[in-house]
C-alpha cells in the first residue's frame, strides 16, 4: 500500500479510520485519548439529539457525541464503540460514539482535498477535507469541531429537545 | 521566584493580616503587652527576613515601624486612636509592597514606590510619645538587637486568603498528611490483596469491608485537610469595621462567635465576599448615627455580631446588627413604585415577605432607595454568590431594633447524601437535604388520593393539597418504565419555599454520591445539576429539584400561603394558615405524666438556656436581661423554684407575630422543662365546646397549644 510506506514527519498525518454507517472517516491519532469499544453509555433525558449520552471516564463525566446522529444516519443497530477524544488543553475531554474503529492509516498531507462547495453545511461544519485511500475516500474529521459546545454553536443540529423519542435508539447504540 | 521568597510572602501577608486584627484589638486593650510583644515580634520578623533576601525599600519601613512599636513597647508612648491609625497604614505600606515584590518579583524603584512619607509618619508618632515621656534613650538603636531569633509570630496554621499567595495554598497539619499518606498505603494494600484473591468468593466480603473502611478513613482526613476555621475570615473583619465606622462617623463594635467552625477551603472563599458585603451593609446602612440611636434609647455603640454554627448538615453564618432594621413601608413603597409588586401583592404581603423583596435584583440598582431605607444595595449579589455554592441567604429583621442576614451554606460540595430513585427506566438522583417524606401509593389508593384541579394533579397529603410532578413526563420518558407495578412513590421535596410530590417508579438505596460537573451542552437543559457514578458503576443524572419545580410551575410556598392567608383571614382570624410546625416541649406534671405542650415555630425566636442566677425578679415577675431587653418570663410549670442556685433553665424566647407599631416583636421569655421536638401539624379550630384550650394535631396527636400563642394575639388585637 502506497499510503503506509510514507513516515509521519513534514508530510505525513497518522489517522485513526473509523466507520460509521458504512462511511469510512479518519481522526488525527494526536487527539485521541484512549479508544473504550463499547462502553456503558447513559443517555440523557432532554438532551439535544447529537449527545449519544455519557459515560463515567476516570473519575469524569464525559459527554459522548454520536456520529450517527450528526450524519443524519440511521441509528445502529449494533453496539458502538467510544473514542475518547482530548483536544486542547483547558477544553474538556468528550466522547465520540462510532461503530467501530478501524486502524491507524499514515496518510500524506498534501494529499488532503478540501471539501467540494456543493457539500452541505452541517458535513461542511465536521468535515476537514477527505484522502482518498485504498479502501476509498476517507473524511477528516476535526476534533475541535466535534466538540458538544461546537456542535452545540453551529445551531445546525438538533436543538435541545423538550420532548423524549431520539433517546430510544441513541442508548442502544451503547450497552 | 525561588521558593524563599514565596514563603516569605505567604508568611508575611498571613503575618500582616493577623497584625491587623491585633492593632484593633490593641485599640481596645491598649495595656496588653502580649498583644503589643507579638505585633513587635511579626514587624521584627519581616525586617529581619526582608535584610536577609536583599529587599531594602521594605526593610527600611519595617525599620521605621519597629521602632515606633519599640517606644510603644517600652512604654514611651501611649495607644491612641491616632497611633493605631499610623501603625495599620504601616501595615498596609508593608502588605502593599510584599503585593509587588509577589506580581513583580522586585519591591519597586520607581518615584511612586517611595516610603519616606510614610516613614515620616512613623517618625513623627514615635517623637510625639517622646516629647511626652521625654525619653532619653534613642530609640532606634536598641532593637536592632531585641527579640532576634525570635519565632514569626505569623506562623500560625492560618491562612488567611486575603492574597493571592494563600488563596491556593493550604496549610495542613504534618500528622494529617502522614495519615492520608498511611490511609493510601493501605488502600494499595487491599487492591494488591483483591487482585491477588483471583475472584475468590470467600475473602472477597472481607475484602469489600476493608476497603469500605479505607475509603471512608480517607475520604473523611481528606475533608478534614480543607476545613478550614471560620475565623479565618472573621479575622480581617475588625479592621475593616473600625476603618468603615470611622469614615462613617459611627461607633461600631464587632463581636464573634463560633470562630472556629470548619468549613471547606472553597466555601470559604467563595463566601468571604458576599459577608464582607453584608458586614459593610451592616454598618454603612445598619447602625444609625450616634445621635439617631441616643435618640432611640440604644447604645451609642453598635454592635455587629458575626455568629457561625452548624446546623443539620448545612454552615449557617448570621451577620446580626443592632441598627434601625429594614422598613418594611419604605421597601413596599419602592418596590410598588419599581413595578416589582403590584399593590394586591404590597397588600397581602407579611412583614417578612416584604423585607425579602430587597433580595431582588432591581433593588440594588436604586439608588434613592439605598440613601433612605438602608438596604439593599447590591444584595441581589449576595444571594447570587451564596447560591453558587448551594447556599441560601435569609433576612429578618425588626424595625427599630436591627437586622440579621442569615447565610446558609453546605458542608462540603463534592460529596452530598442522596436518594437514588427509578422512573422511565432510569436511574436519578435526588438531594437528601431538600427531601421531607417519602410516600408509597398503590394504584388502588391512587383513585381517592389524587384530585384533579383542570389538568394539574394534587395528592391529599393529611388533608392538605399537594402539587404533583411526574417525573418521567417532564424528562419525556412516559412509558418507558416498568409496567407491572403495583403503585408509585410519591417523594416530597421541598426546597427554596416550594413543596411538591416528585412521582417516580421505584425507589432505591440512599447512597453518599460524589457530584460530577455536567458539560455546559448538557447544563443547559437545565433540570439536571450534575451527574454521579452509583455504586453499581453506572451514570446517573443529580436532579436539580427546584428547577424541576420550577418547570413544572410550582408555586413558591411564600406565594401560597399569601392566598391561604387572605383566603382564610375572611374566615377565622389571623390564626388560620392551616399546617405550620409547632415546638414541641414538656412543661408541667399534670397528674401522672409530664404534659405535652405546643407552640407554633413562628413565635419561638431563639431556644436559651439560662443560669438560674441571670433571672432577676421585680416584685412577683421573673425578668430575664436578654441581649439589652428586659424580658417578662413565664413559669407555669414552676420550674424556676424547682432548680438549685448553679442549675440552668431552657428558656424560650417568643415573639409575638406581626402586628405593627409598639407591640411588633414584642418578646417574652417561656420557662420550659424539656424540649422535645419540632414537628408538622394543623392548627384545628378553636371550639369551646370540647376544650377551653386551642389544639394542634401534630403527629396525629392532640396537642395543647401553649397560650403564649393566644398571648402573641392579644399583642396584636391590641395594636
Amino acid at each position: 500500500m502506497r499510503v503506509v510506506a510514507i513516515g509521519e514527519g513534514e508530510d505525513g498525518l497518522s489517522m485513526c479510520s473509523l466507520i460509521s454507517g458504512g462511511r469510512l472517516f479518519g481522526i488525527d491519532t494526536r487527539t485521541i485519548r484512549e479508544v473504550l469499544g463499547s462502553a456503558q453509555m447513559n443517555r440523557v433525558p432532554l438532551a439535544p439529539a447529537y449527545v449519544g449520552g455519557v459515560i463515567a471516564y476516570r473519575g469524569e463525566v464525559v459527554t459522548a457525541v454520536s456520529l450517527r446522529a450528526l450524519l443524519g444516519q440511521a441509528r445502529a443497530d449494533t453496539h458502538g464503540c467510544v473514542l475518547v477524544l482530548d483536544g486542547d488543553e483547558n477544553e474538556e475531554r468528550f466522547g465520540l460514539i462510532v461503530d467501530s474503529v478501524g486502524g491507524v492509516v499514515m496518510v500524506e498531507r498534501a494529499m488532503m482535498s478540501t471539501n467540494p462547495s456543493t457539500l452541505d453545511d452541517a458535513s461542511r461544519a465536521l468535515f476537514n477535507g477527505a484522502f482518498r485511500t485504498p479502501e476509498g475516500l476517507m473524511v477528516q474529521l476535526d476534533p475541535e469541531r466535534l466538540r458538544p459546545m461546537s456542535i452545540a454553536a453551529t445551531g445546525l443540529f438538533g436543538q435541545p429537545q423538550r420532548s423524549g423519542g431520539m433517546q430510544e435508539g441513541e442508548s442502544r447504540c451503547g450497552h | 521566584m525561588d521558593e524563599l521568597t514565596k514563603e516569605f510572602l505567604a508568611e508575611s501577608l498571613e503575618g500582616l493580616d493577623r497584625m491587623d486584627q491585633c492593632l484593633t484589638d490593641l485599640e481596645q486593650r491598649p495595656h496588653d503587652k502580649d498583644l503589643l510583644a507579638e505585633i513587635f515580634r511579626s514587624v521584627h520578623t519581616i525586617k529581619g527576613t526582608t535584610g536577609f533576601l536583599g529587599f531594602g525599600r521594605l526593610e527600611r519601613l519595617a525599620h521605621a515601624g519597629e521602632t515606633l512599636l519599640g517606644s510603644l513597647r517600652d512604654g514611651r508612648l501611649t495607644v491612641n486612636p491616632e497611633l493605631v491609625g499610623g501603625l495599620l497604614q504601616l501595615m498596609d505600606g508593608l502588605r502593599a509592597i510584599l503585593r509587588l515584590i509577589e506580581t513583580t518579583g522586585k519591591e519597586g524603584s520607581r518615584a511612586s514606590d517611595d516610603d519616606s512619607e510614610l516613614i515620616k509618619l512613623m517618625e513623627y508618632l514615635n517623637r510625639s510619645g517622646e516629647d511626652d515621656a521625654e525619653a532619653a534613650t534613642h530609640p532606634a538603636k536598641r532593637h536592632d538587637t531585641a527579640g532576634s531569633g525570635e519565632k514569626s509570630a505569623g506562623s500560625g496554621n492560618s491562612a488567611v486568603g486575603s492574597s493571592g499567595a494563600s488563596e491556593k495554598t493550604l496549610r495542613i497539619d504534618v500528622d494529617v498528611l502522614n495519615r492520608m499518606m498511611n490511609l493510601v498505603g493501605e488502600l494499595v494494600l487491599t487492591r494488591n490483596q483483591i487482585i491477588q484473591s483471583n475472584g475468590d468468593s470467600a475473602s472477597f466480603p472481607q475484602l469489600a469491608r476493608r476497603l469500605d473502611s479505607v475509603t471512608a478513613d480517607l475520604r473523611e482526613t481528606v475533608m478534614q485537610a480543607r476545613m478550614q476555621p471560620v475565623g479565618h475570615v472573621f479575622g480581617k473583619f475588625p479592621r475593616m469595621v473600625r476603618d468603615l465606622a470611622l469614615s462613617c462617623g459611627k461607633s461600631v463594635r464587632i463581636d464573634f462567635s463560633g470562630q472556629e467552625t470548619g468549613l471547606d477551603k472553597s466555601l470559604l472563599e467563595a463566601i468571604k465576599d458576599p459577608l464582607t458585603h453584608a458586614v459593610r451593609n451592616a454598618i454603612d446602612h445598619g447602625i444609625e448615627d450616634p445621635r439617631t440611636r441616643a435618640l432611640a434609647g440604644k447604645a451609642l455603640e453598635g454592635v455587629v455580631c458575626l455568629r457561625a454554627y452548624q446546623h443539620n448538615g448545612s454552615v449557617v453564618i448570621e451577620v446580626e446588627d443592632d441598627g434601625g432594621g429594614i422598613p418594611t413601608a419604605r421597601v413596599l413603597e419602592k418596590a410598588l413604585e419599581r413595578g416589582l409588586i403590584t399593590p394586591e401583592q404590597a397588600d397581602a404581603m407579611t412583614e417578612r415577605e416584604a423585607q425579602q423583596l430587597i433580595f431582588h435584583a432591581g433593588f440594588s440598582t436604586a439608588a434613592k432607595l439605598t440613601h433612605i431605607s438602608g438596604r439593599g444595595v447590591g444584595m441581589d449579589v449576595v444571594v447570587a454568590n451564596v447560591a453558587k455554592v448551594g447556599g441560601t441567604v435569609e433576612v429578618e429583621s425588626h424595625e427599630g431594633k436591627g437586622t440579621l442576614l442569615r447565610l446558609r451554606v453546605p458542608l462540603t460540595l463534592a460529596i452530598v447524601r442522596a436518594l437514588v430513585v427509578r422512573s422511565g427506566g432510569q436511574s436519578f438522583c435526588l438531594p437528601q437535604s431538600a427531601l421531607a417524606e417519602l410516600v408509597y401509593v398503590p394504584w388502588r389508593e391512587a383513585e381517592e388520593k389524587v384530585e384533579w384541579i383542570g389538568a394539574a394533579e394534587l395528592f391529599r397529603l393529611r388533608d392538605q393539597l399537594l402539587p404533583m410532578v411526574r417525573l418521567d413526563r417532564m424528562l419525556g420518558l412516559e412509558g418507558e418504565g416498568k409496567r407491572q407495578s403495583h403503585g408509585f412513590y410519591l417523594v416530597v421535596l421541598e426546597v427554596e419555599g416550594c413543596r411538591y410530590g416528585l412521582v417516580v417508579e421505584d425507589l432505591m438505596a440512599p447512597e453518599e454520591i460524589v457530584v460530577k460537573p455536567l458539560s455546559p451542552v448538557l447544563r443547559e437543559i437545565g433540570l439536571f445539576s450534575g451527574a454521579t457514578v452509583l455504586g453499581s458503576g453506572a451514570l446517573a443524572m443529580i436532579l436539580d429539584i427546584a428547577a424541576i419545580g420550577l418547570r413544572a410551575g410550582v408555586r413558591s410556598l411564600s406565594q401560597e400561603i399569601v392566598v391561604a392567608e387572605k383566603s382564610a383571614t375572611a374566615l377565622t382570624g389571623p390564626v388560620a394558615a392551616a399546617s405550620s410546625s409547632f415546638l414541641i416541649f414538656e412543661d408541667q406534671w399534670s397528674g401522672e405524666r409530664m404534659e405535652r405542650l405546643a407552640l407554633p415555630l413562628s413565635v419561638v425566636v431563639r431556644i436559651e438556656s439560662v443560669a438560674l442566677r441571670e433571672v432577676e425578679y421585680a416584685g412577683d415577675q421573673a425578668l430575664l436581661q436578654y441581649r439589652g431587653e428586659l424580658l417578662p418570663l413565664e413559669d407555669r410549670g414552676g420550674v424556676l423554684s424547682e432548680l438549685d442556685a448553679e442549675g440552668t433553665a431552657t428558656v424560650l424566647i417568643c415573639q409575638s407575630q406581626g402586628g405593627t407599631g409598639r407591640s411588633a416583636g414584642r418578646r417574652m421569655g417561656m420557662v420550659v422543662r424539656r424540649v422535645v421536638e419540632v414537628a408538622n401539624g394543623d392548627l384545628m379550630e378553636a371550639n369551646a365546646e370540647i376544650c377551653s384550650e386551642r389544639l394542634a394535631m401534630v403527629n396525629d396527636r392532640l396537642t395543647v397549644v401553649h397560650e403564649a400563642f393566644t398571648a402573641g394575639e392579644r399583642l396584636r388585637d391590641v395594636a
